[in-house]
């Protein structure tokens, strides 16, 4: 899990000594290499909160390897610089604890362990790689980028070649750990293709909101799991009762298996329509970062055609089975039908069949490389898999229910059933394709009407012009200016901290902030594996942490701060609006005073619309608020400078060097060695 | 108050004056005890109609035989008491100026102490000198005769203002569109939406895609639209808005970025007689004659060719070229719209000039206009008049944090650019660098510079006055 890498050390506030500022960075910084398990590691104060008129607090941001839990990251601190570690945190430490050695690490172990902070949403660009792996990956790259002269000769091709440093490197001394393939995690696996990710990813968007105490969610996705579970068991026990005993034991199962199977129809509905909103909920956020207007819109109508084939596939079985019918024998089936578990279960795979299709839609459709061919048929397949498999399941109980209320033979019944449903759900398919197709079509003549809105949904997004006061645009504190101009000289990453503070009403809107980094999070964590935040590039590590009531944000990336907002601000609006929409600027006082910026003018995030829309699109005014929420940082060390570009290709290198021979991995390894 | 106000606006956004061959760069110094003659100075330069608007030049317009461009560093306006107010300051970026020794690291100026001239008050012990106001002074003839009295370096003193440096350009390099090292410069201009004008400029002939090439005037032109939507911001003076003028200080004025680059044409000559026919077109991204490099043969002769579709992995073109750096047109972003999105955000409008070293040269200063476009046919590099010392970089922007310096640091100075492991500019980068052409059989080459072939020797930040604010300027 991304989260787990990206913390925090947010010590208690108060008076910093000027020697810890001063000294810290190079007493930490040997620490830190010394662990071997530290990718980067920064220093900031953070300011006072603005009503209040206290010291600082010394906050230290540390992204480590994958898979270092937070105590055992102590636990190497402690081993490798307790010395240096007291020199910066002793000061907290209550005089009655300042005894012997022994004494003083204990009291530093649960220090450092109780203000751990691990974020609240992140994002990392190069993942599964050690901070050794990536040293050993680039000293190979490296090595093998300086064998190449040497290897190349007029007679070798491009295959050859490759095969001759393959050669060359299988040769050196001391490469045996190169030789595996490199480690990629369950969300990176080679075998996570798109349509296993999806699924995955939708119930692995469950995990976090039970482990985290947010009622709404929580509770819907309780009922959820409860509701598909008892429709489960309340199915199972009518089939099971039919095909042991050869008739429906309604009250028994009931009495047996728990209350849904036997519920009134209200409770029926009131369960599915809970699944609905949660499915609603978690997939509007799901496929937001994408595109929402066209996921709700999407989401909408196939809400709608589901509604519609799901009453007329009902209400078709039952006609099947039973011939036209007067009103009160059709409302009967149907009673029965969902009465018996069956409706449940129909309506929670159609729920999740919304979801899917949706998913796949939205992702297929909004980027331009699948045409009408790929979203049709894709759409067919879905909906062919969940009606097939609900015709499936429900079967057995309409034939066991009508058999049972009309005194016939059940395999009779059961017989003409399964012959009658291959060709309703043929029809129903046929339907469903061409609502799909007209669907898309729809789609694409929005987009041809405003082909400037190809990238997003431009139209919400765009930006009114004197809207909002673009007052103190363009402005940089002198402090910031110069952290970025010392880690320019340094050639190294830029880095950014910024604290905002939570809206009022500060306990719902952090709710809110928490739960959209979690959706972000966790989208980080499952979908966006390979360097790209949406569609923002460079980023190494970004982070957000709920402060206590602020909100702090912690990136490194590979641009200046300019072009990286305007990464974020094309590539990755929806999440950025959605996390940062819940914040506001107010007055603070400076950490240091004449050294820190303080914030002077109060302000909000720029205005968005329906959440997502707009806000940062105001680019200028969002800029001007990134840029005064921005903290100077005190110390910065990172374990390599090499760009998220760079870490990537060592390990292609890397595998393309020692995988087996073939045209794609010679492609790779000559385009790593020539860049 | 919308849309695009040409009767404002300086004539140099809309057009380079390629007509005035001759140019002359005014850095001037504000005597401060008394800042009534230069403003008088300015009031001057106004009723003379010396500073064109964008209104009076362009297609069917008189031909235009003397014009000027006047800008401010930060120190100049404050030396004339133009003070913005608290809700409206200038932006950091021309406030502190480039040659703040903060904005070194991040515009790859490492070292500002061999500059010549800064938009900041002189440092000690250094020969660099403070800049108030910047002058471009255009001609169609020579300086001797014609020209404005006021103008003239030797009378400025009497105006209250010290020429601090003078610096002269070369008319033959202008009247063929040439720099030093022999490239055909100042194709692939942006187009201003509003301010078309497709036969002005240098790029004259060259038709553009108006999608990939057509800006937003406010990337450009402060308080207009600007490529996100929003109008640029402005800042504000006290006392500025008055009846009839209700907008502020900076609307319709635009920020002027000039750096003085010393071309080392000997340097360059020498490594591209060691090098590999071609390299140092490579380098450049396009032929001598400024035709680009192009893996596909192009359908047409004109600038709408993309790299991304055309030529991803740069075999013809490399990806580090000079022009890719300075323009990487459709080649960022993940498809070929959002990679032109992306560009559209960082584009500048050039307005350089060939500079000489040491005063007018005597050979070129009196060659007449039209005998030099005319006699300017052979594009070959040894036929340039010796002259040239380097190349006064102008550009135009309304963000220099978005647009001048992004481009500067994330592109061409970046080690990075273009997904390479440690490249430099091939022209501008520091030395030693490398420069990687790749290639698919079997696999590409570098080239390894040592010496620099550039140097920057000065450079400033300028605020670019509406006609309306530079009146309000030289009003005491």
């Amino acid at each position: 899990m991304v989260l787990d890498q990206l913390l925090c050390i947010v010590a208690p506030p108060g008076e910093i000594p000027d020697a810890t500022l001063r000294h810290a960075g190079s007493l930490l910084s040997n620490v830190f290499r010394r662990t071997g398990r530290i990718h980067f590691a920064a220093m900031t104060l953070l300011p006072p909160h603005p009503e209040s008129d206290g010291p600082p607090s010394l906050l230290l941001e540390l992204v480590i390897d994958e898979g270092l839990s937070g105590p055992e990251l102590v636990g190497l601190l402690l081993q490798h610089g307790f010395e240096e570690m007291w020199f910066v945190y002793g000061m907290f430490c209550p005089a009655g604890e300042r005894g012997a050695e022994v004494v003083r690490r204990e009291w530093l172990q649960r220090f450092l362990q109780s203000h751990l902070h691990r974020a609240d949403g992140g994002f990392v660009g190069a993942r599964d790689r050690s901070v050794g792996q990536i040293h050993a990956e680039a000293t190979l790259f490296q090595a093998a980028r300086s064998a190449l002269p040497r290897l190349r000769r007029p007679d070798l091709d491009r295959t050859a070649l490759a095969g001759a440093v393959a050669a060359w490197a299988a040769k050196q001394a001391g490469l045996q750990w190169a030789a595996e393939p490199s480690a990629r995690s369950f969300w990176r696996s080679r075998w996570m293709t798109l349509f296993r990710r999806v699924p995955l990813a939708i119930a692995a968007l469950e995990v976090p909101l039970f482990r985290r105490w947010i009622p709404g969610p929580f509770l819907l996705s309780l009922l959820l799991v409860l509701a598909t579970a008892l429709a489960f068991i309340g199915l199972a026990s009518n089939w099971l009762f039919l095909e042991l005993l050869g008739s429906p034991p309604d009250v028994l199962s009931t009495l047996l298996f728990g209350p849904v199977a036997g519920a009134g129809e209200e409770a029926t509905l009131v369960v599915a329509i809970c699944a609905a909103i949660f499915m609603l909920f978690t997939s509007m956020a799901f496929v937001g970062v994408r595109s929402l207007t066209v996921a709700a819109s999407l989401l909408l109508a196939f809400g709608a055609i589901v509604f519609l084939v799901t009453a007329t596939a009902v209400m078709l079985s039952a006609t099947h089975v039973f011939g036209w019918p007067e009103t009160r024998d059709l409302a009967h089936a149907i009673g029965r039908l969902i009465l018996h578990g069956g409706g449940v279960l129909l309506a929670l795979a159609l729920a999740w069949g919304v979801v899917g299709v949706c998913a796949v839609i939205a992702l297929l459709v909004v980027p331009p490389f699948l045409g009408i061919g790929g979203v049709v048929i894709g759409g067919i397949v879905l909906l062919a898999f969940v009606l097939l498999e609900v015709h499936w399941a429900g079967s057995p109980i309409l034939a066991g229910w009508v058999a049972a209320s009309n005194g016939l033979h059940r395999q009779d019944l059961l017989e003409r059933t399964i012959f009658g449903l291959p060709a309703l759900t043929l029809a129903l398919v046929t339907v469903f394709g061409v609502l799909t197709g007209l669907a898309w079509l729809a789609l694409r003549a929005v987009q041809a009407a405003h082909p400037m809105d190809a990238l997003s949904d431009a139209s919400l997004d765009r930006v009114q012009p004197g809207l909002v006061a673009l007052e103190r645009a363009h402005q940089v504190h002198h402090s910031i200016l110069a952290c970025e101009s010392e880690l320019a000289a340094r050639g190294a990453v830029c880095h950014m901290f910024s604290l905002t503070e939570i809206r009022d009403p500060v306990p719902r809107n952090t709710r809110m902030a928490r739960f959209f980094l979690r959706v972000v999070g966790s989208l980080a964590n499952t979908f966006f594996t390979e360097g790209r935040l949406g569609f923002a590039e460079g980023i190494r590590f970004a982070h957000w942490h709920l402060l206590d009531g602020r909100l702090l944000f912690c990136s490194n990336f590979d641009a200046p701060f300019s072009g990286y907002l305007d990464e974020f601000i094309n590539g990755a609006s929806q999440g950025i609006n959605l996390i940062w929409r819940w914040t506001n600027l107010r007055k603070r006082k400076s950490a240091r005073p004449g050294v820190d910026p303080s914030v002077d003018h109060e302000r909000t995030f720029p205005p968005t619309r329906l959440w997502i829309f707009a806000g940062c699109k105001y680019e200028q005014r969002f800029k001007s608020y990134a840029r005064d929420s921005m903290l100077p940082h005190v110390f910065r060390f990172e374990a390599y400078d090499y760009s998220a570009q760079d870490v990537e290709r060592a390990t292609r290198c890397r595998d393309a060097l020692f995988g087996t021979r073939d045209p794609i991995r010679d492609d790779q390894l000559m385009r790593a060695l020539e860049s | 108050m919308n849309g695009v106000d040409k009767q404002q606006i300086q004539a140099i956004l809309r057009t380079g004056f390629p007509g005035l061959l001759h140019c002359r760069f005014l850095m001037l110094r504000v005597d401060r005890r008394d800042v009534t003659r230069p403003k008088a100075w300015l009031r001057e330069l106004l009723n003379q109609s010396l500073v064109k608007s964008a209104v009076e030049v362009g297609k069917n317009k008189a031909e235009v035989k003397e014009a000027v461009l006047v800008g401010f560093s930060h120190m100049g306006l404050e030396a004339l008491k133009i003070k913005s107010v608290d809700e409206f300051p200038f932006p950091t970026a021309f406030a502190s100026g480039m040659a703040h020794p903060d904005r070194g690291p991040l515009l790859g100026d490492h070292d500002h102490t061999h500059w010549n001239w800064g938009d900041v008050a002189a440092p000690e012990h250094s020969n660099q000198a403070g800049v108030d106001i910047f002058v471009a002074h255009y001609c169609a003839g020579g300086f001797t005769k014609s020209a404005a009295k006021c103008l003239q370096p030797s009378a400025l003193g009497a105006w209250g203002l010290q020429p601090a440096r003078v610096i002269e350009t070369c008319p033959i390099y202008r009247s063929r569109s040439i720099e030093p090292f022999g490239f055909k410069d100042g194709i692939a201009q942006p187009v201003i939406r509003g301010l078309r004008d497709p036969a002005t400029g240098s790029h004259a002939g060259a038709t553009h895609n108006d999608d990939e090439n057509t800006i937003a005037p406010g990337e450009f032109i402060l308080g207009q639209v600007n490529a996100y939507g929003e109008e640029t911001y402005c800042p504000d003076v006290g006392n500025f808005r008055r009846p009839g003028r209700d907008f502020a200080f900076g609307r319709n004025g635009s920020y002027l970025v000039v750096r003085e680059i010393r071309q080392d044409v000997a340097a360059f000559r020498s490594f591209e007689g060691k090098a590999t026919v071609g390299v140092v077109e490579k380098f450049v991204g396009r032929t001598r004659s400024g035709d680009p490099l192009r893996a596909v043969p192009p359908d047409r002769p004109d600038e709408t060719f993309g790299f991304r579709v055309d030529d991803l992995e740069g075999f013809a073109c490399p990806r580090g070229a000079h022009i890719r750096r300075a323009n990487p047109r459709d080649s960022l972003g993940w498809n070929v719209a959002s990679g032109v999105a992306a560009s559209k955000l960082h584009r500048l409008l050039r307005r350089g000039r060939v500079y000489v070293q040491g005063g007018e040269c005597p050979r070129c200063s009196l060659i007449d206009s039209v005998q030099w476009s005319t006699a300017g046919a052979g594009n070959n590099a040894g036929a340039l008049p010796p002259c040239a010392e380097g190349l006064m970089f102008m550009a135009l922007n309304a963000d220099l944090e978005r647009q001048f310096e992004f481009i500067q640091q994330r592109w061409i100075s970046s080690p990075k650019f273009g997904d390479m492991w440690h490249d430099a500019d091939p022209l501008l980068g520091r030395s030693p660098r490398t420069f990687s052409m790749p290639d698919y059989q079997p696999i590409g080459t570098r080239a390894n510079s040592t010496l620099p072939f550039t140097e920057v020797l000065g450079g400033g930040y300028f605020f670019l006055p509406s006609l309306s604010a530079l009146d309000f300027v030289a009003t005491p």
